[in-house]
This record gives structure tokens, C-alpha cells and sequence, in this order.
């Protein structure tokens, strides 16, 4: 990502699967926000752009590594999880799980047309003394 | 909000991290299968 013509975010990506497998993924091999750009949702938008992008071709998922330490070979886990990454079995890899982020949004979609269809306004009750009065 | 753009092969190689100062091609090999396989994570 770039501020008039400066690189202030960077995320590095490889391939790690053989292409059109629905099981391909991808590795985020380094990173970096700088300093002065950090804490600004960059590194959220580099990540949502990616996958964005890999969704489309046919990706699974997106694997990185974790550490404690500010630095372009792993990152913060705090940062991983705010932006979707996952543990996996193994301890500082993280998973991005680009068909399940899929399946998250059309059940949203689903949990919200439930919640339409059950605040649709009802007809208002007839007064009481209306029927009586007959 | 900046721009998201594919850095590229040349301009990748003069960058450092402003964290621990290491030159940033790391895996080159896998970012250029990365970008063969699947193109510019950049919005069209």
C-alpha cells in the first residue's frame, strides 16, 4: 500500500498449493505497516484486498505465522485474529479461511432476511368495542 | 487511505522493514509463483 508514491504497508504473499485445487493456499511469507501508518485499519485493508482477490481464484485459505516481536518475518497475533486469522493444531500458525469468511456472509445474509421477515409490521388489531357493538 | 498496488520485483528489492531492517525479497521464488498463479491482489 502506498501514500503518494511511498510504500507504508507492505504484505508478502506465496504461493503454496498447485493451482485450481479448491484446497490451494496461500502463505503470507512477511509483512510490515510503518510505524507512522500503524493503527490506521492499513494492514485490515491489505488483508480484506487479498483475499478479496484469492477468493476469486478459487483459493481456500490464507496461512501465517505469529510472533511477539514487531517484525516482517511473523505477526502480531492480536493483529491475526482482529483481521479473521484462526489457530490451527500447530502453535503460531494461523489460518484465513477464505470459503468459511464466504459461507459467513451468505449466513449473515440469511440471519438478517430471518430477522426482516420477523419484524414485518403485522396489521393492527381491531378495537374491541367495534365486534361488540354489533 | 492509500492505494493498494502490486509492488513489483524491482521496487520490492529496495525495500526494508522499518521494524528490523531486513531487505524485503524473502521468498521470491513463492511471490512470483504467487503472482503468476493468481495476478495482482490490486483492485481492478
Amino acid at each position: 500500500m502506498s501514500v503518494e508514491g511511498e510504500v507504508v504497508g507492505l504484505l508478502l504473499v506465496s504461493a503454496a498449493a498447485e493451482p485450481g485445487d479448491s484446497s490451494a493456499v496461500a502463505l503470507l511469507s512477511g509483512g510490515w505497516v510503518a510505524e507512522s501508518s500503524a493503527g490506521h485499519g492499513l494492514g485490515k485493508e491489505l488483508v480484506r484486498t487479498l483475499a478479496g482477490a484469492l477468493v476469486h481464484q478459487k483459493v481456500g485459505s490464507v496461512i501465517a505465522s505469529s510472533e511477539t516481536a514487531a517484525g516482517c518475518a511473523a505477526f502480531p497475533r492480536g493483529w491475526l485474529e482482529a483481521v479473521g486469522f484462526g489457530p490451527t493444531s500447530h502453535r503460531r500458525v494461523w489460518r484465513l479461511d477464505l470459503g468459511q469468511a464466504v459461507v459467513r456472509k451468505q449466513s449473515l445474509r440469511r440471519a438478517l432476511n430471518r430477522l426482516v421477515e420477523a419484524v414485518r409490521p403485522v396489521p393492527p388489531p381491531e378495537p374491541v368495542g367495534r365486534s361488540d357493538a354489533r | 487511505m492509500g492505494q493498494v498496488s502490486l509492488v513489483n520485483a524491482a521496487s520490492v528489492r529496495s525495500l526494508t522493514c522499518p521494524y528490523c531492517g531486513r531487505r524485503m525479497p524473502r521468498d521470491e521464488p513463492g511471490m512470483f509463483a504467487a503472482q503468476a498463479r493468481w495476478g495482482s491482489p490490486a483492485p481492478r
